[in-house]
Order: C-alpha cells, then structure tokens, then sequence
C-alpha cells in the first residue's frame, strides 16, 4: 500500500506556481476563460503558448487553493513584465494583488531588467499599480538618504525595475517632481518622506526575495534594450567619465 | 434581443402610458394602469354625452411619418386632427449609444403647444372648444360617433353595457388595446400570437368586424429610420432610477461587491462602503420593503419620500435588456412581468446587473429628464471653465508683459541640500523643447537685473505697479526670499532646496491624463463593437472552491457550453485543480470523482499528476508552516474532498 506524506499547512502560507502555456494548455486556457469574467478587456484565450502563468495558492489541508494569477510573455517587445493580473473576488482586500505585482518586479530583478504591466491598465489595474509604485520609490527613497550624493530616476530604475516612465508618473503622483528651469529635480527632504512613507506604506504580504526559487526563462533574444546593463550610466559614473 | 411587439396595440399602448407618466412623473407602473382606465372612464363620459347631443369630431391617429436620412427630426402637416395641425418625429439620441428612439410628437396650429399622444391632443380639443366634443378613434378609420362611443364603454370592462353590440372598426383597436394590456404576453416570440388571438377573440365578440386595414399603416414604423422602434414602458436605452442594494447571496458567499477592489487603498470605495453599511444596519432596510408594497399600493408619496431618504442609493442606469420572468403573474403590468438588464452610469460595467420592477424608483420620463439637465449643468461648467482659462491667459499674458518684477525672488536658497539636482538630471529635459529653454534664460536675466532688490526682503520692494502686485498675491506666491515671514515658506527656512512657488507655473505636477485612459488605443468603432458583444453577461456566477463569486464581465466560453446564442448560465462549477468549469454541479463532483481515482488529469496526457496543486513548478513559498506531518493513505481522503 502506497501511503504518502500529506502535510497540514496553517493558512498563512502562500506559494506560486509557474505554469507554461506551451506546457499546460488546457489548464491555462481555463484560466484564460474564467479569468475573462472578471477583466473587461482580455484577449488571450487560445493562443497561450508564449505566456507563463504564475498562480498565487492558498493552501490548507485539501490542498492548493488558486486565489489569484498574472500572466507574463515569455519575450516581450516591448519590456512588459505583466500582461493580466487578477485576484479572485472572494479573496480580494488581502493584499494579493499588490502582493503579484511586486512579485513580478521581484522576478525582473531577477532577470535584470525593467518592466511594466500591459498598457492600457484598467481601472482596478491602476489602483493597485499606483499604490505599489508610490510606496516602492518612497521606501527607496528613505533608505537611500545619505548613501550617494545625487540620484537619478534610471538609478531609481534600476534598484526597483520599475520602468521609467512609471517611475516620473509615481513622482508625479507624489508631488516630489518639480521642473525648474527646464530641468527636473526631485524634491524631497527626509521630514517629508516619511510624511508620504506613512500615507505610502508598503503592506503585507511582501515578497521575500530570498525564498524565491527561479532562473529566468531563456529566449533567443540576444539584444533586449530593456535589460539594465543596456540603461545609461548612472550618475556617479557619468561624473566620473567627466572628469 | 429585439422584441417584436404587437403593432397596433403597442402603438396605443405606448400612447396612453406617456399620458400617465406625463401626469404622474413618480408613479410605479401599477399607478398607470388605475390612470389609464380613469382616462377611460372620463373619455366614455364624454362619448355618452356625445350619444345624446350628436355633436361629434372624430380624429384620427395620422398617418406615420419617417425621418429623412442624415436628419434628426421630421414635420408634416397632420390633417386627420385638424388644419393647421402638424406631427413632428424627433430622433432621440441616447448617450448609451444606438438605442435612440424616434418620438412624435403632435404640435396646434399655434404652434404653442406639443403633445406627445393623441388621447392628449383629444382632451386638449375637449377642453378648449365650446361644446364640440372630440373623440379620438386610434384606427383612422372614421366611424360613427355613437359607435365609438360604445366601444370606449367596453373598454372599461364593465359587462353590463347593452350598447356595447354596435361597434366599429376602431373601437375594435380599442379592445384588442384593452384584451392585449390585462391578459400578459409572456414570452417576447409569443406576442404576436396572443396578440392574433385577442383580435380575433374581439373580433368575434363584435359581430366580425374586419381588421381595420390602416392598422398596418399606422404600426409599421418608417423606413427611414431603419429599425423598430421600442415602445415598452421602460424601452431599453432610456434612463431610469435605481436603488442600489446589496444581493443577499453575495453576503452570505463572503463575497462582496464592493469589497471587490484589489487594494483598499482608495478612500472614495471605502467611503461607499461605508455608506452602504450605515444603510443597512440603519432602519432604511424596513423602509425598503416597505416601499415594495408602497409600490404594489400605488401610494406615490411614500415612494418619493423613499427616493429622498435613499438619495445615496439611488443612481440612474440605462436599461439594456430585458426579459421576461416565469412564471408570469397575471395580474401584474406588463411592465413587471419583466426583469431588466441596467447599467449604472458612471460606473464601472462590472456592477451592471439584473434587476425586477421593485427596485425601479422612477420611470424612464423622469430619469430622462434628469439626463438632460446633468448635460445641460455639464455643459455649462465646461463653457465657465474655457470661459476662465481664457480670462487667465489673458491675465497672464498681460502679467508677462510687465517685466521682471513678476519673476524674481526664486533661486536666492537652491541647491543647498535634500537631494541635490545633479547635472544628469538634465538628460531629462530632453523632453523640454528648445523654446521653454530659452524662456528660462529670458527669464534668468531678469532675475539678476533685480536681484539686488530682492535678497532679504519679500515682495513689497519695487511694486511700481498695483495690478501686477496683485497677480503675484494672488498666485498664492507668498515670495521665497532668503528668511522671508510668510507662513507658506515652511521649506525655505529650512534651507532645504527651495524651489519658489512664484515659478509655480514652471513645475509640472501631473502626466495623469496619458496613463490613466483604459481604452487607451482602442478606437471608438472597436471600442462599441467590444461593448456591444460583451454588453450582457452570459454567466452570473462562478463557484470555484467554498466560494461563490458574482461575474462581472462577458466571457466567450466555448458556445457548447450554452443551450442557444442568448443562454445564461446561472453558475459555472470550475474545479479548483484542473480549472475546468462544468454548468452542473454533478458534472463538477463526477469528474472530481474520476479525476481521484486515476490520480490524473482527463487530459489524455496520461502524465500522473498531483490532484491538489496547479500544474507546473513551486517557485515560490512564504509564511508559516507547522511542523505537523499528518500521515494519510491515499484512500483516507476525507469524502467531502472535492466539495
């Protein structure tokens, strides 16, 4: 008699799977279909081969419960790191959705590049994108006061993979980009981010880099300009060359 | 789904409950139909005298006329009332997009009056003229005045009219009018029979008399317009009122609507919520059923004190579609014997919803008008808005143009700490075109021009001038000299970098508008196309796991799954490892069954596959997990497993 080790898990725990379109067709169709009740304007059905699922799960003692997924290309043209996002509606309000999101960036890090979810976002897109994005660049911000000097948004960029743009949209929505003169500074003093640290404040469940287990998907693509090494110098070193 | 209703009778029916709901803005439908036979009454009143005195105009329904194409609205001279009468048809547009209806209307030789019916036209007539009566017979087909006078008679339904023997042509229209309003089509294909079979059973009841052949004339709507027009009370693409509330089966799901957002960072969801929980613990809900009888009662103030109290719940929405519900109850308007699929404006179509007669707070009337003046009032705003950024350009321009004094007091306390602008920032400004670069040095030189004023003191030096003393205060500049007083300047005494809020109309604040468009690259032709097709959504509910959870959008399953091209399936069972989605909970427990026992997926794969994870790879593990080890046999698995 084969007998197998059935572990009872508490419920804080949460996993996710990477799931191959190419690999896992019919289940990621599904996914596609009842996705769609609950995302207005999704495309992908059939063609799920050159995505990857990842699929948030719950679990209890009857096993992996999905409670959430985002969809990602294998190779994007045009630097996405997220094609679809959803949390189920009956776990929503739990941070999960925040929670992918930052997994995604966690997993371009990894990867070495920059990303940004699909665009156009819709709206409930947007109201966890925002949030991510503000708390992200304030944290970093805070932590960063005193290492360097100066600090640019691709230095921002860098550290945290969201893409630029996203970066000048977040201060935008912060209030700390000025344009003087015709050049753009971030304004901030330490006072008054930890003001928007507290209004931004990055929640739980957070994403513990160190407990994730992958290598990047490898594609033929030689060049990718959205690879951090192809970004510009950073400040420092552009003040180096200057010398 | 084009409902193909009765000709005739829609046409009067649509007649006499503008009527009402002209009268009685408010009223629930069930309020229409006292009203409407009331009307009745008071036209058989009339037409009894008429009996007596002889003295009789007959009008009749003129002929329907079409709307030119490329026009919006069309006049012709209505002769069948009376010379110098005109009709009019209006192409209504609604903002919901294709469902404009086409709506006549009657206008007096003085043309002071418009009238939306012709019963209003009649008692108009009645009213006006000396001691000619006027009866309006809806065939065209011009009888007798004793003859009509009897059909009206019948109309009230009253059995024990001995004239009722001698009827014409149009008071035949008249009673299919009647037959067709108390005895409830069901289904929207069945109208047209039971419509048959009600003109036949009048027809048989009043000794044969033919089918007045104008009839068809009147009903068939024109050509021009292209398609039919929708005369149900609450036709769909017009605006009604709606009280919003809750589903009870979302609650006990632990699923909530509103609770749906992904982050709860956003206070306007929260502040609803909020509302929507004072609303029901308060004793609002009592007063909610209570409006249901209220409703049922025709008691009209009670509802419009409803709608006053429930303000916050109360939102209009489009009617997109509507069905009928069975089983039919008999008794109940035409009206209720639907449900409807609406749309809240301004929201989202996630909410949009299947609603019955109970939850309309105002008819279609009255949610209209209420559209038009949001436009209007929008409308307005707009034009004061352009109006004002016109003055202050102007204002601006004029500012400009009286030199530097405006411009000073800024660079005195830069650079000094926080983060400190570096030079590569300036790659950034690669977005900035060469004219706003060259503003800035214009603008830098005059700041060293009058720098020696500046340093030390706020604005009040050098004003030679009133009006531009008065712009620079009203920019809320509160001058960002080195040590200045004034209470804005909470950063400046810091010696952070400060950035003067004179040149506020340097700093760029916002980029939102590019980002925050979800139909962002779709074109307006695609973008009705999609919402068309996904208007209304083929399943209601998803129960996946312990949870059940309301749709909210289309979703194109494969078309086997649904029984014709206009099915709704009620719950879709998914299973939670496969996600494959069955329409019947046996479908779901069977497969869940069989899945067990081979311990692999019905995927033909023939791989072996763990029954209790999604396919694929662990890469990610996080929170806490006891140390417990609980040893089970494969078989042990409790029974309720799949469930």
């Amino acid at each position: 008699m084969i007998t197998v080790l059935d572990l009872m898990y508490f419920l804080s725990l949460i996993l996710v799977f990477e799931v191959d379109g190419f690999e896992e067709r019919l289940y990621c169709q599904n996914l596609c279909y009842i996705a769609k009740l609950f995302l207005d304007h999704k495309t992908l059905y059939f063609d799920v081969d050159p995505f990857l699922f990842y699929v948030l799960c719950e679990v209890d003692e009857r096993g992996y419960h999905p409670v959430g997924y985002y969809s990602k290309e294998k190779y994007s043209d045009v630097g996405y790191n997220l094609a679809c996002i959803l949390t189920f509606p009956s776990h929503q309000r739990k941070g999960y959705g925040r929670f992918l999101i930052a997994f995604s960036y966690e997993l371009s890090k990894k990867e070495e590049k920059v990303g940004s979810p699909e665009k156009p976002m819709s709206d409930l897109g947007q109201q966890a994108y925002i949030p991510y994005w503000t708390s992200t660049i304030v944290d970093f911000l805070l932590n960063q006061s005193g290492d360097s000097k100066s600090m640019s948004i691709i230095d921002i960029a860098k550290k945290t993979s969201i893409m630029t743009e996203d970066i000048i949209f977040a201060l935008n929505t912060l209030g700390i980009l000025k344009f003087v003169n015709g050049v753009y500074f971030i304004y901030a003093e330490q006072g008054h981010l930890e003001d928007l640290a507290k209004k931004h404040p990055v929640k739980e469940p957070r994403v513990d880099p160190s407990k994730l287990h992958w290598t990047p998907y490898i594609t033929d693509v030689k060049k990718d300009k959205y690879s951090i090494k192809s970004k510009a110098v950073s400040v420092e070193a552009d003040l180096n060359i200057a010398k | 789904m084009e409902i193909d209703e009765p000709d005739t009778p829609k046409i009067n029916e649509n007649d006499v409950l503008d009527v009402t709901t002209e009268k009685v803005p408010s009223s629930s439908t069930s309020q229409t139909n006292e009203t409407t036979s009331s009307s009745k009454e008071s036209t058989s009143d009339t037409t009894t005298m008429i009996a007596n005195n002889n003295n009789t105009i007959t009008i009749s329904t003129p002929p329907r006329i079409s709307i030119p194409n490329g026009k919006s609205s069309h006049t012709e001279p209505a002769t069948q009332i009376g010379i110098g009468w005109t009709q009019q048809v209006i192409q209504k547009r609604t903002p919901s997009g294709p469902y404009g209806k086409a709506e006549r209307y009657y206008i007096n030789p003085e043309n002071t009056k418009k009238f939306k019916s012709m019963l209003e036209v009649c008692q108009y007539l009645n009213n006006s003229g000396g001691d000619v009566s006027v009866v309006y017979n809806p065939s065209g087909n011009c009888s007798s005045p004793s003859k009509v006078a009897s059909s009206c008679n019948n109309n009230n339904g009253t059995p024990n009219i001995s004239n009722a023997t001698t009827v014409g042509n149009g008071g035949g229209t008249n009673i299919n009018l009647k037959v067709y309003t108390a005895t409830a089509t069901t289904t929207t294909s069945n109208n047209n029979s039971q419509h048959n079979s009600a003109i036949n059973s009048a027809n048989n009841s009043q000794s044969n008399s033919p089918r007045p052949p104008t009839q068809h004339v009147v009903a068939t709507s024109g050509p021009g317009s292209g398609k039919s027009i929708d005369t149900h009370p609450f036709n769909k693409g017009s605006v009604i009122e709606v009280l919003y509330i809750k589903n009870k089966k979302q609650d006990d799901s632990s699923l909530d609507k509103k609770a749906s957002e992904d982050d709860d960072n956003f206070t306007n969801w929260d502040n609803d919520d909020e509302s929507i929980s004072d609303w029901f613990n308060s004793d609002e809900e009592e007063e909610e059923t209570k409006a249901k009888t209220d409703n049922n009662n025709n008691n009209n103030t009670t509802v419009a004190a409803n709608n006053n109290n429930n303000s916050n719940n109360v939102y209009l929405a489009d009617i997109i579609d509507r069905i009928p519900i069975f089983p039919t109850i008999d008794n109940l308007h035409p009206s209720q014997r639907f449900k409807y699929y609406i749309h809240y404006r301004n929201f989202n179509r996630r909410m949009d919803e299947w609603i019955t007669q109970d939850r309309i707070i105002s008819p279609p009337s009255v949610g209209n008008q209420k559209v038009r003046q949001i436009k209007r009032k929008e409308e307005r705003r707009k034009r004061e808005e352009e109006e004002k950024r016109e003055r202050e350009r102007i204002l601006n321009e004029a500012a400009l143009g009286l030199g530097g004094g405006t411009r000073r007091a800024s660079i005195d306390g830069g650079g000094s700490s926080g983060i400190v602008p570096s030079s590569s920032t300036a790659s950034l400004t690669g977005a900035v075109g060469g004219g706003t670069t060259s503003a800035a040095g214009r603008k830098r030189l005059r700041r060293t021009a009058s720098s020696g004023i500046d340093s030390g003191s706020s604005f009040d030096e050098s004003s030679d001038d009133p009006s531009s003393r008065s712009r620079r205060q009203s920019r809320s500049a509160g001058g960002v000299g080195v040590g200045s007083s004034s209470p804005k300047k909470a950063h400046a005494g810091s010696g952070a970098l400060s950035i003067p809020q004179v040149s506020a109309i340097n700093v760029v604040t916002t980029i939102e508008a590019q980002v925050l468009d979800e139909h962002e690259g779709m074109d307006e032709i695609a973008l009705k196309e999609h919402e068309e097709v996904t208007k209304i959504k083929n399943v209601n509910t998803l129960e996946l796991g312990k949870y059940q959870m309301d749709t909210w959008y289309y979703s194109p399953f494969p078309k086997e799954m649904f029984r014709d091209k206009d099915d709704v399936i009620d719950v879709l069972y998914v299973d939670e490892f496969s996600l494959n989605f069955f329409t019947r909970k046996e479908e779901l427990l069977r497969y869940q069954k069989k899945a067990l026992m081979l311990d692999r997926d019905n995927d033909g794969s023939g791989r072996r596959k763990d029954r209790r994870h999604p396919p694929g790879n662990e890469i990610y593990r996080c929170g806490n997990l006891s140390s417990e080890y609980i040893l089970l046999g494969r078989g042990t698995l409790p029974n309720d497993y799949c469930s």
